[in-house]
């Protein structure tokens, strides 16, 4: 072996570890999709020139009303529970954000932002409970579930008076005005019924609690402010046919009581300029709106619509109706609307959950996940954000380039007789040459550019490019549908399908027997078979035999002998095999629970339990379980050291990595177990570090050796980052195996293993590793961090045999090894992502491309995130900056020099022959 | 409405005085001058972070673009980090007590036990530097390329050739025949006749001679070769 050349390569390969993205490629071979997350009605003011919305996924983003792109976003997942929080506008350039922290959900955080930037005007905490209600007039004013009630300042936050409900009142809402701040409470005895407090001083302008409503279990309430009126409205059980409606704004509020003209299932309530308007949902779908103006404390009934079956809402002063493909507007109050405008607009065929709207645009929400932005002038924008919430990914491989031709016409063409054959052959080439064009055109373009990148591909296509950079990254998401996404051109969607499993949720996707071919499976056993190139569902079925009150939980796929069998494991610990056939031979696989790992062996249709681990105490609990990726390839078996002997690599399939915290003593452990007998192979604590044991253990296993990361806080603060090389033997050229194939039931020695702790700069959310398309390149570790970023650490330099202290000795330079740095990855080079803004990414995953030497990366979460990887640098590619000008311009001067040196040597050459050179 | 001002002033001193009790806030800015004068500008998606095992707080920059604050800090010690994806920053030690804050430089790796030096409160990041994630490419450079130690010598040896001839042509032939001598001796035969060098051993780790060890190098090698010539 060439030891030597290897070590001098390496060694070469060193001097540039730390390698940083090239500034040209960013942005080229790497693309973002920015995300926001499920967007709820009540968290989004839509305004003409702003769209402010606090998604699901706890993020608070401003849109550019224009094109829909995200203008600044804060991930306030450490800060504000979705389910308990109101966004409100504070004045014309800031927006305020009340919610509940997760960490307390007694505790209000209250923040200002400013609407163009993203900066934080003011922020505060407030104990006494989640929000209930806030409203703004000129101060803040907010109604805590403690029974609470605070007035703060609109410029500082701070708090200006705080007002406490007596005993027995329930906090429902707060309604503030320039005159008077009411507090509705609902009293178990006397019912629904308000205070009125002194907008100074904060104290009770009258002792008495005005009663609205004596029925205690007023329901559906909704609230309206601005405009003339202040507005509240309730129903009362079992009551469909008519609403109470509240009018606060008047010096005495007045209590109204309408009846809608059909029945209602539900209703929503704006005032505008002249009164209120009520949007109504009958009973059969259907809805109308009724508007009312307020006058002399009368509420008058000045028109009504008919109802209708498309969605309706009402902005400003106006009436929107979404239909299948147009938006129309319509002016509210007079008798016979007529539709001011009707716009286009190509909707999703996907349901409506919601429509809001502004003064002279509307967001609808569909159930797939995408929201349409439409104006009445037309102007329409689409966000999908269905991939914000991801449950499975499957990088799919597309077609070949030369894979025209099929493999049934290849057999034709060798078994036919030979004048058939040749007809088909000549008849194949004459079709082919219509591409000739395109060919020629791509040819040329890569030619003159020496980039493969530049060659045009069609983007309806499903064909791979040369070098495999182009696939498909197939989403299954929450929503209940797929969307694939092109890697070559910047994540645009190649084809999307919602609603696959009809009334189903969407566990998992796998590549099924062909390769286009994915099995999509739900959760109440509903399985679609797909086709990964179009999108097109080829058949749908249903697990008949899933139990009542049974789940699918995971799907696990075994390989028997090169058949793949895919199977659904529900809760009740059962299999049911998707592709129709049983293996054969016994399979074993594992399961992970909260404190236990629990093997299993499926044989003859059953399924027996064989081992179980637990953890050593039972304040501890699983954090995260990783194992080798099954198509993970070795291409040496050992490791050559400096002075050629061999350290032979503990290559078992089986090893499952298991972290685990213990929240009690602030600790963390890794296990390592063989999946099929449960045979604990190493151990490793992490006992007076106080750990936090909230991020817990992040693990990956790679070819022969496990990586985990964890905070701590002793002896040093920071990302931990601990790497276990596992060896057959420690003793050099020494290998029990002996090449051949071990079982795990036979007695085998435990591996020994090599350990070094590393510390790295940011906290690391999620680990995964690179995988090649023949494992040759070495490998890299891809770390998420809650920085919102991406890194890259070569596993070269998180190396168990670095030298700890010295220097190394010029062997273990020949093996590639520098000194010992605790620290590792603290340069910005190492950042993947550059300059996005990655949030909330949860996971990565690595796909081969057809070049050796490259990997592609995927990490999804909230955001997506992708680029490409060359571990051993791009051996296999020509570099972006050779220069093929200065080449043919190098050959050119040769070939001058050769035609003016030529003739003169030639004369030399023959005046010494002919004896008259000296 | 002075009297009114005064309460409320009154009022919120009281409520600092409150929340001072229960838990701590702190004030810092980030340093937005530049020893060139240039003023920095801080995104609003940096985030200041203060972390220890036990909590995790996480705040924004003012609308000032400079200043943060971080409320409800119940007392410890604590990592202060700044995420930004424009500028690198220190991680500082921020101790949270009772009766006052205290921060302290601290760098990654240092036990937290040793404390580096102390900074001011409220606290003051200065960043290091503009965040770097690029490697460039370096173009194609005429100069560069003349700058060349092989360039250089492969030129001189041009020169050379056609210089040499007529220095040779200038000398007497006595002189000529004796510094022709004279290199004859001195070349060592390994340079003298490269062809003898064996790669293929060398790749090995093994000398081409037969006295040498197992793990001799290329000039060990010429060496042996030389002196079993001599």
């Amino acid at each position: 072996m060439h030891v030597r050349a290897l070590s001098l390569l390496l060694t070469l390969v060193f001097a540039t570890l730390v390698r940083g993205l090239f500034a040209d490629e960013a942005f080229v071979v790497d693309w973002h999709v920015a995300s926001i997350g499920s967007i709820d009605r009540s968290r989004a003011i839509l305004s003409p020139d702003s769209v402010a919305v606090f998604s699901e996924s706890s993020v608070l983003a401003s849109l550019d009303p224009g094109n829909g792109t995200v203008r600044w976003r804060h991930f306030l997942r450490e800060s504000a529970v979705p389910r308990h929080s109101h966004l409100t506008r504070l004045d014309s350039s800031a927006i305020l954000l009340a919610a509940a922290t997760p960490a307390d959900a007694g505790v209000t955080h209250i923040a200002a932002w400013v609407e163009d930037t993203g900066y934080l005007v003011w922020e505060t905490y407030l104990a006494g409970g989640a929000p209930v209600g806030v409203s703004v007039a000129g101060d803040v004013y907010i109604m805590q579930s403690g029974g609470k009630v605070r007035r703060l300042s609109h410029s500082t936050g701070s708090e200006v008076w705080e007002y406490s409900l007596p005993e027995g009142h329930s906090p429902v809402d707060v309604v503030a005005s320039k005159r008077n701040v009411l507090v509705i409470t609902r009293k178990q005895d006397k019912g629904l019924g308000y205070f009125t407090l002194n907008t100074e001083s904060g104290e009770l302008a009258s002792d008495s609690f005005v009663v609205v409503d004596k029925n205690p279990a007023a329901v559906s309430f909704l609230k309206s402010e601005g405009y003339v009126a202040d507005v509240i409205a309730w129903t009362v059980p079992g009551q469909t046919s008519t609403i109470t409606i509240a009018n606060l704004s008047d010096a005495t509020p007045s209590v109204h009581t309408i009846t809608p003209k059909h029945q209602y299932a539900s209703f929503s309530l704006t005032s505008t300029s002249t009164g209120i308007v009520v949007t109504i949902t009958g009973l059969d779908g259907k809805s109308w709106t009724e508007s009312y103006s307020s006058s002399r404390g009368k509420l008058t009934l000045v028109g009504a619509t008919d109802p209708t079956e498309s969605a309706i809402a009402v902005g400003d002063g106006r009436l929107f109706e979404v239909s299948k493909g147009s938006i129309s507007s319509f002016t509210l109050g007079s008798a016979d609307a007529k539709a001011e405008s009707i716009t286009e607009v190509s909707f999703p065929s996907s349901p409506i959950e919601f429509v809001t709207c502004s003064s002279s645009a509307c967001i609808v929400g569909h159930k797939n996940g995408e929201y349409v932005f439409a104006s009445i002038t037309g102007h329409t924008w689409t966000r999908d954000e269905s991939v914000a919430n991801v449950v499975s990914v499957f990088l799919m491989e597309l077609e070949e380039e030369g894979e025209r031709i099929s493999l049934g016409e290849v057999l034709f063409e060798e078994n036919a007789a030979p004048l058939q054959a040749y007809i088909h052959r000549v008849k194949r080439h004459w079709n082919a040459l219509a591409s000739l064009p395109q060919y020629l055109i791509g040819f040329f373009h890569r030619f003159l550019s020496g980039d493969y990148d530049a060659v045009p591909i069609d983007t309806n296509s499903t064909v791979s490019d040369t070098f495999g950079f182009r696939k498909f990254i197939v989403l299954a998401t929450t929503k209940g549908g797929l969307r694939a996404l092109d890697t070559a051109h910047g994540g645009a969607l190649a084809w999307k399908v919602d609603d696959i499993l009809p009334s189903d949720v969407i566990v998992g996707i796998v590549p099924g027997d062909a390769k286009d071919k994915l099995y999509v499976v739900g959760a109440f056993g509903g399985v679609a078979h797909v086709n990964g190139m179009t999108g097109k569902i080829i058949t749908t079925s249903k697990i008949a035999e899933i139990g009542l009150g049974d789940k699918v939980e995971s799907v696990i796929t075994f390989n028997d002998d090169g058949v793949q069998y895919i199977a659904a494991w529900t809760a009740h610990g059962r299999l049911h095999f998707l592709s129709g056939s049983t293996p054969s031979k016994p399979v074993y696989f594992s399961k992970a629970t909260e404190d236990a790992i629990a093997g299993y062996i499926y044989k003859e249709d059953q399924i027996i339990p064989t081992w179980k681990f637990t953890l050593p105490t039972s304040s501890y609990r699983i954090t995260s379980v990783a194992s080798r990726d099954p198509d993970d390839k070795t291409v040496s078996v050992g490791r050559v050291l400096g002075d050629r002997s061999v350290l032979y690599k503990y290559l078992n399939p089986h090893i499952l990595a298991v972290a685990a915290v213990d929240d009690a003593t602030k600790s963390a452990a890794l296990f390592l177990i063989d999946d099929v007998t449960g045979r604990l192979l190493y151990s490793s604590f992490h006992d007076d570090e106080v750990v936090d044991t909230a991020a817990g253990v992040k693990v990956v296993v790679g070819e022969h050796w496990v990586v985990y990361s964890y905070w701590s806080e002793l002896a040093t603060r920071g990302e931990k980052l601990v790497v276990l090389d596992l060896y057959e033997s420690d003793i050099r050229n020494v290998r029990w195996s002996e090449g051949r194939n071990f079982s795990s039931f036979t007695e085998t020695p435990l591996p020994f293993v090599q350990g070094q702790a590393y510390l790295f700069p940011e906290h690391i959310t999620s680990l995964a590793v690179s995988r090649s398309r023949f494992g040759i390149t070495s490998r890299d570790v891809i770390a998420t961090l809650d920085t919102a970023q991406v890194a890259v650490l070569p596993k070269r330099l998180l190396d168990a045999r670095r030298p700890v202290n010295r220097d190394p000795t010029n062997e273990e330079k020949e093996e590639g090894l520098v000194k010992y740095d605790p620290l590792s990855g603290n340069d910005k080079r190492f950042i993947l992502s550059h300059v996005y803004n990655v949030i909330g990414t949860e996971k990565t995953v690595c796909s081969p491309a057809n070049l050796e030497s490259t990997v592609l990366v995927f990490s999804y979460g909230l955001d997506l995130f992708f680029t490409r990887i060359t571990p051993s640098q791009p051996f296999d590619l020509l570099s972006k900056s050779f220069n093929k000008g200065q080449l043919l311009l190098t050959i050119f001067a040769l070939l001058v020099g050769v035609r003016f040196t030529g003739p003169m040597v030639r004369r030399k050459q023959l005046n010494i022959r002919w004896g008259t050179q000296k | 409405m002075l009297r009114w001002n005064i309460i409320v002033a009154a009022l919120f001193i009281l409520v600092i005085l409150v929340q001072t009790v229960s838990a701590h806030s702190l004030r810092g800015f980030l340093d937005s001058t530049v020893s060139n004068g240039r003023l920095l500008t801080f995104s609003p998606s940096t985030e200041v972070v203060l972390r220890s095992a036990e909590a995790k707080y996480k705040t924004y920059v003012r609308a000032d673009g400079t200043s943060f604050v971080f409320l409800n800090v119940t007392a410890g010690s604590y990592a202060l980090s700044v995420n930004s994806a424009e500028h690198v920053f220190p991680t500082l030690r921020v101790d949270v007590a009772t009766a006052d804050v205290e921060v302290f430089l601290t760098h990654p790796g240092n036990e937290w036990s040793f404390k580096g030096p102390r900074q001011p409160y409220p606290i003051e990041l200065r960043p290091f530097g503009p965040a770097v994630y690029y490697q460039y490419r370096e173009g194609f450079n005429v100069l560069k390329l003349f700058k060349n130690p092989m360039l250089m010598i492969s030129l001189l040896t041009l020169g050379m050739v056609f210089v040499l001839p007529k220095i040779m042509d200038s000398m007497d032939p006595e002189q000529l025949k004796e510094i022709q001598q004279e290199q004859a001796k001195s070349v060592p035969s390994a340079l003298a006749n490269p062809m003898n060098f064996d790669v293929a051993s060398y790749l090995a780790g093994k000398a081409s001679g037969p006295s040498s060890g197992s793990s001799a190098s290329h000039s060990k090698a010429a060496g042996s070769a030389r002196s079993r010539k001599s």
